[in-house]
């Protein structure tokens, strides 16, 4: 068979590759065929019937030779009976028809079916006006009913907190079912009963125990299942719909925001478009709400007199200029800190180091305010293979094997999650999770490995699976340089054996996991913060490339290193030098060719000292070296490792300005607190972990009294006399295209509806293959392992503004393993206090058999829980001691 | 010439005596016509529910995009109407008005009627946005449905 | 309604006490698991073992079938409230499961259920106060021969009509 068939859709003949589905044709040939039940993520399954078309094949005369008509076209044999065209594939020759009179009269037919129980309530309906069974009736159904009899009605339900079930409108698509299923692997809904009184529910109509995306709600195709949130807000035609990127993960998904007025009343996903296209979790779905949040800063803060009192934008930007400006000639500008920058787009992240290096001449600028030790600015970038193309998410769920190391994708990137999970589904990908709790994909039902190390082993889980890798010699392909380095990184290493004792995974075990990742044709390694913001971070990330080389996933033509960050723009963060020793496009400021186009476009010597980290940064304020700090959009009061060394810090800086929406506990401790526009507020662009850039939109024009933060840097620029003059994002983004390696010949126009993945033809840094071994550091000590981590429902300070996630989120709750709680004599829903070596956090404990004995599990991003009190880990890791305490819950 | 003045004079006195088609408003008002579009109503049901439902068709309907609806869910226990959804919010703006009926043609619930009130002069621009509550026919004429 | 309220105090109960069930079920589950290349398949005769045990199935008894063969719970749900020979809530002495599929609806047996409505004073999906009869319609009963059909418990009465199920139901304790 060959690659592609001609095929001819009502008299279009187009060429397509073989085994595509006659939808999928039709679509190609601009000919449209109604669909239910099938979707793109989907198998095929024909349940719906509206699908059905006429198709034949040319009539074949003797010695097979195609009989021509009396107009020498080909005379075609149609089959005597309508096909479904989402089941059916196309063949050399085909042709199709949908608008013959069988075709229309076969679609008459099952829309009559289809509406013989359906109610007319269309008004009432949250679907209607966006409904493509109304839509369909109008085109091809009937209009009237010959149906005399009752229709068959149920008891509508509240399936949980988020999706309203309105049995009756149902069709039995089964496209929920079949959603939740093969993508969010959940299996929450199936079908009850059978026939005409087949029902979509729940196991014994409870609340859906699940990630509550409200996918089912999205690929409903009629109004069966609907959003409570969303419930009677608006019908479709008020809302102004704009597309925009995600403000979470790092997956960088399209939502489609629904605005009202001034008000973001919805978001949702769009089938073909964006990396994501109908899918949403639940942030990206009910996370927006904190936009039009009453409690978001109205104007610029000044600290006057002890008490931060409101002041105008320009009263604001004169007086932290005129600080800067002071504190830098009475101290140097290295007195001078910039944080945060990971939720920034990517222009502002530019202006914001161009600010800190360009103008005030510090190096001193770091967006990884969560980190606990230095990271190289480059470690991360080698690591995923300086630069060489990604694989694509849509890739990703295509490859044969995927190790994620050390992240709960759950909660740091829910839709790379679902996309292994669909992977495992559809396509034979095989999963292999290395976490030492049991995380979702390292349920027994996705089939993959589950490599449960011990917590505090990560190091040495990543250099036996090195070891074990190299055992095997050298991958072909990889540079000669490499090689002769993993071939003494080999005899370095030793045998997996003695990593196999401190992980507590045996060796075989191991063995097992480097032969499937080297041997698979497509694959891909997933990391994140788990390990970039872990004690021995710097080891990590080195032990990581190491395994890149050694398994081949750096050199693999379909393969990738990809790093999973921990909010939606870390990767441009990285991308533009937030980071002490690296300028944008990771250009080495010790490089005095590298660094001439930047010095000589920002008209400035350059500060070459390698700068100080966040948690350096955080050190020197607490001890007075650092006067002056700004903190952009992150909540570093409770973000910093160490919150009695934070709190210090705050108090000891004789300038603190903050960049937030809210008036955060950060925020109050500043000097001047600058009112932010949100992400649904501004124009930029947004570095996905797939290296994408994405353009997000602005839905809405931004809260009086706030300003995009890059406005702001520009007009502290000015105010300390810099000749900025940047109109749009658009103007800084010319400006990075022209001077950073990586994404020079990128333009603006060419970032919608879906940018490129940047990519650099030579590699931004040479490889390095060395032991990645721990820095001794203090030992972490005894007690239980602290173990936290992402969670779905909450993620970062902004989360937990609205109304949904936080109450679908409940309360913080530490997790201990039955038979540890047993131990210390703690049941379900007892308080205890977990105490660290700076101090203790108390709050209700839930068991849960997933997290390993001798460890405690208590999620970060809770807003009443905070767990830098415990004090920073050490070592390996944070050890902590628990007990049952009968005090009453306080929160933080 | 005389004579063409009193032929003058003569279809004036003529008039004098005629009945007057003015009437004396405000004192004295015109009875409109059964199908005269003038200031709408929103009715009730017999059981003095709301009989609108916040579908929006009239505010889609409209062709001077006049009309603002925003719907809410009821409370079971105090029902505004007799679905699930009732207008919590049922704006039109006078000034904007044509008065063309759509809306009226567009109601799947017989909810809305432009009744035979013409007086809709005021001083203030902000007080021709016409509220539900000045919309919403009283308890007593629960069941009314103008003849048409 | 009292069917309503035995299913109430059965589902409490259900809550309360952990399943309990008896070696040999236990061993029948065992043995069905060995019978098919994946235990998924497994999933009809293990549910019907834990009826036979239980009576009906219980929320918990599905729970524990779904951990069993590896299926997720509410797809083993689904399967049982497919077939209508598995009971979702508990069921009287006598079964009473009209056939209402095409030849026995044909031959009556629409007619049939609505005099066994009217006699016994419960719908489908009931049981009377003594819980002496519960009442259903269920899918074909492969006796398309000698409908309408009705099965008591595990037994089938064909050919019937109105006074034949009234001699039967006489018979019945």
């Amino acid at each position: 068979m060959s690659a592609t068939v001609k095929v001819t859709v009502d008299g279009r003949t187009i060429e397509v590759p073989a085994g595509t589905l006659i939808t999928d044709a039709a679509r190609e040939a601009e000919v449209h065929v109604p669909i239910f039940c099938a979707h793109s993520k989907l198998p095929p399954l024909g349940a719906c019937r509206i699908c059905v078309v006429e198709v034949g094949m040319p009539k074949l005369g003797p010695g097979r030779l195609p009989v021509t008509g009396a107009d020498g076209a080909p005379e075609i044999a149609w089959l005597p009976k309508v096909q479904t065209g989402c089941t059916t594939t196309v063949a050399d020759g085909m042709h199709v028809r949908t608008d013959s009179a069988v075709a229309v009269k076969a679609r008459k037919g099952v829309m009559e079916f289809l509406l013989v129980n359906h109610p007319l309530d269309c008004p009432v309906c949250d679907e209607g006006g966006e409904c493509q069974l109304q839509d369909l009736a109008f085109a091809f159904g009937a209009d009237f009913s010959r149906m005399a009899d009752a229709k068959r009605t149920f008891v509508s339900e509240d399936l949980g907190p988020i999706v309203k079930k309105e049995a009756n409108r149902c069709i039995v698509c089964m496209r929920c079912v079949r959603y939740c299923d093969e993508m969010m692997g959940d299996d929450a809904l199936t079908a009850h009963q059978r026939g005409v009184l087949t029902e979509i529910s729940s196991f014994n109509r409870q609340p859906l125990e699940c990630e509550q995306c409200g996918n089912c709600i999205e690929v409903c195709p009629v109004g069966a299942l609907t959003a409570l949130p969303y419930r009677f807000k608006a019908r479709p035609w008020d809302l102004r719909q704009h597309i925009t990127v995600c403000p979470y993960c790092p997956a960088g998904c399209s939502v489609r925001l629904g605005v009202r007025g001034m008000e973001i009343l919805r978001a949702r996903g769009t089938e073909f478009r964006g990396v994501n296209q109908e899918y949403l979790c639940v942030r990206g779905r009910f996370g927006y709400e904190f936009v039009s949040s009453p409690d978001r800063l109205s104007s610029p803060l000044l600290r006057l007199g002890g008490s931060l009192a409101p002041a105008g934008f320009d009263e604001a930007v004169t007086y932290a200029a005129a600080r800067l400006r002071d504190i830098a000639a009475a101290h140097g500008p290295q007195a001078i800190a910039f944080l945060g920058g990971d939720k920034l787009n990517l222009e502002e992240q530019y202006l914001f180091q161009k600010l800190a290096r360009g103008v005030l001449g510090t190096s001193n600028v770091d967006a990884r305010t969560r980190a606990t030790a230095r990271l190289p600015g480059d470690a991360i970038l080698r690591a995923t293979g300086a630069g060489r193309p990604s694989l694509t998410l849509d890739q990703l769920s295509r490859a044969g094997e995927a190790l994620v190391l050390g992240d709960d994708l759950q909660g740091e990137a829910p839709y790379v999650q679902s996309l292994l999970i669909l992977g495992q589904h559809q396509n034979g990908l095989h999963l292999t999770v290395a976490h030492p709790r049991r995380v979702k994909l390292a349920r027994s039902k996705f089939g993959g490995e589950w490599l449960a190390l011990k917590p505090g082993s990560e190091l040495t889980l990543v250099n036996a699976l090195t070891a074990a890798s190299l055992e095997a010699g050298v991958p072909a392909g990889v540079p000669a340089e490499v090689g002769a380095a993993l071939a003494s990184l080999a005899s370095a290493l030793g045998s997996p054996e003695a990593g196999a004792r401190e992980t507590g995974i045996s060796a075989d075990d191991l063995r097992r996991a480097a032969k499937r990742l080297c041997a698979a044709d497509q694959k891909a390694i997933v990391f994140g913060r788990a390990y970039t913001e872990h004690p021995q971070a710097a080891a990590l990330v080195q032990a990581i490339e190491n395994l890149g080389w050694a398994s081949g996933a750096l050199t693999a033509k379909r393969a990738s290193v990809m790093f999973v960050g921990p909010q939606h723009d870390s990767q441009g963060a990285l991308d533009m030098g937030l980071t002490p020793d690296r300028l944008p496009g990771y250009v080495d400021p010790a490089d005095a060719a590298a660094r001439r186009p930047f010095e000589q476009q920002w008209g400035a010597a350059l500060d070459l000292s390698p700068g100080l980290s966040a948690p350096e940064i955080l050190e020197a304020a607490a001890e007075g070296r650092v006067k002056a700090l700004w903190i952009v959009a992150d909540e570093w009061v409770k973000s910093a490792p160490d919150r009695a060394r934070i709190e210090r810090a705050l108090e000891r800086c004789e300038l603190v300005i903050v960049n937030d929406l809210f008036l955060t506990a950060t925020a109050k401790r500043a000097h001047v607190v600058f009112a932010a526009a949100s992400f649904a507020e501004k124009e930029g662009v947004a570095v996905n972990c797939e290296r994408r850039l994405q353009r997000s939109a602005r839905a809405i024009s931004p809260r009086r009294g706030a300003r995009p933060d890059g406005e702001i840097f520009q007009a502290v620029a000015r105010g300390l006399g810099a000749t900025w003059s940047y109109r749009t994002p658009e103007d800084v983004f010319r400006e990075i295209a022209r001077l950073t390696p990586g994404y020079q010949g990128l333009s603006w126009a060419q970032l919608l509806p879906l940018g490129p993945q940047w990519t650099s033809p030579a590699p931004l840094a040479g490889p390095r293959i060395a032991p990645a071994i721990a820095p001794a550091a203090a030992e972490a000590g005894d007690g239980l392992w602290m173990l936290s981590g992402g969670t779905l429902f909450l993620q970062g300070s902004l989360s937990y503004r609205g109304a949904q996630l936080p109450k679908l989120a409940g309360e913080a709750r530490a997790r201990l393993h039955p038979d540890q709680a047993q131990r210390l004599g703690i049941g379900d829903g007892d308080t205890v206090e977990i105490a660290g070596s700076g101090g203790s956090v108390t709050l209700a404990a839930t068991l849960d058999d997933a997290v390993p004995a001798g460890s405690v599990f208590v999620p970060y991003a809770f807003r009443e829980c905070d767990l830098n009190r415990l004090g920073a880990p050490a070592g390996a890791g944070l050890r902590v001691r628990v007990r049952k305490t009968a005090a009453a819950l306080v929160g933080a | 010439m005389l004579k063409e003045l009193g032929q003058g004079l003569g279809v004036t006195l003529g008039n004098l005596f005629k009945k007057p088609f003015t009437v004396q408003y405000p004192e004295e008002k015109l009875e409109m016509f059964p199908r005269f579009r003038g200031l709408h109503i929103l009715t009730r049901h017999e059981d003095g529910l709301e009989r609108c439902v916040g579908c929006e068709l009239c505010a889609v309907a409209c062709p001077a995009d006049a009309i603002f609806v925003k719907a809410a869910e009821n409370d079971p226990q105090r029902p505004n109407t007799h679905g699930e959804r009732y207008a919590e919010r049922y704006e039109i703006n006078m000034l904007r008005c044509i008065f063309c009926g759509m809306c009226e043609e567009a109601c799947p619930e017989d909810a809305i009627y432009l009744e035979k009130n013409y007086e809709l002069s005021d001083y203030d621009r902000d007080a021709f946005i016409y509220t539900k509550d000045e919309l919403l026919v009283g308890p007593e004429k629960s069941g009314y449905l103008p003849q048409r | 309604m009292s069917a309503t309220r035995s299913l109430v105090a059965a589902l409490s109960s259900d809550l309360l006490q952990p399943l309990r069930i008896s070696d040999a079920t236990r061993a029948e589950i065992e043995k069905s698991l060995t019978r098919y290349p994946n235990r998924r398949s497994a999933v009809m005769p293990v549910l019907w073992a834990l009826q036979l045990e239980i009576g009906w199935l219980p929320p918990a008894a599905l729970r524990y079938a779904a951990s069993v063969v590896e299926l997720p719970e509410s797809e083993v749900f689904g399967i049982a409230t497919f077939y209508t020979m598995f009971n979702l809530r508990p069921v009287g002495r006598h079964h009473l499961q009209v056939c209402m599929t095409l030849s026995c609806s044909l031959m009556g047996a629409d007619r049939l259920f609505r005099h066994l409505e009217k006699k016994l004073g419960i719908g489908h999906g009931e049981t009377t106060p003594d819980g002496r009869f519960s009442l259903r319609r269920v899918e074909c009963l492969a006796a398309c021969g000698g409908a309408p059909c009705l099965q008591v418990n595990f037994d089938y009465h064909e050919n019937l009509d109105e006074a034949k199920v009234d001699r039967l139901l006489e018979t019945l304790e």
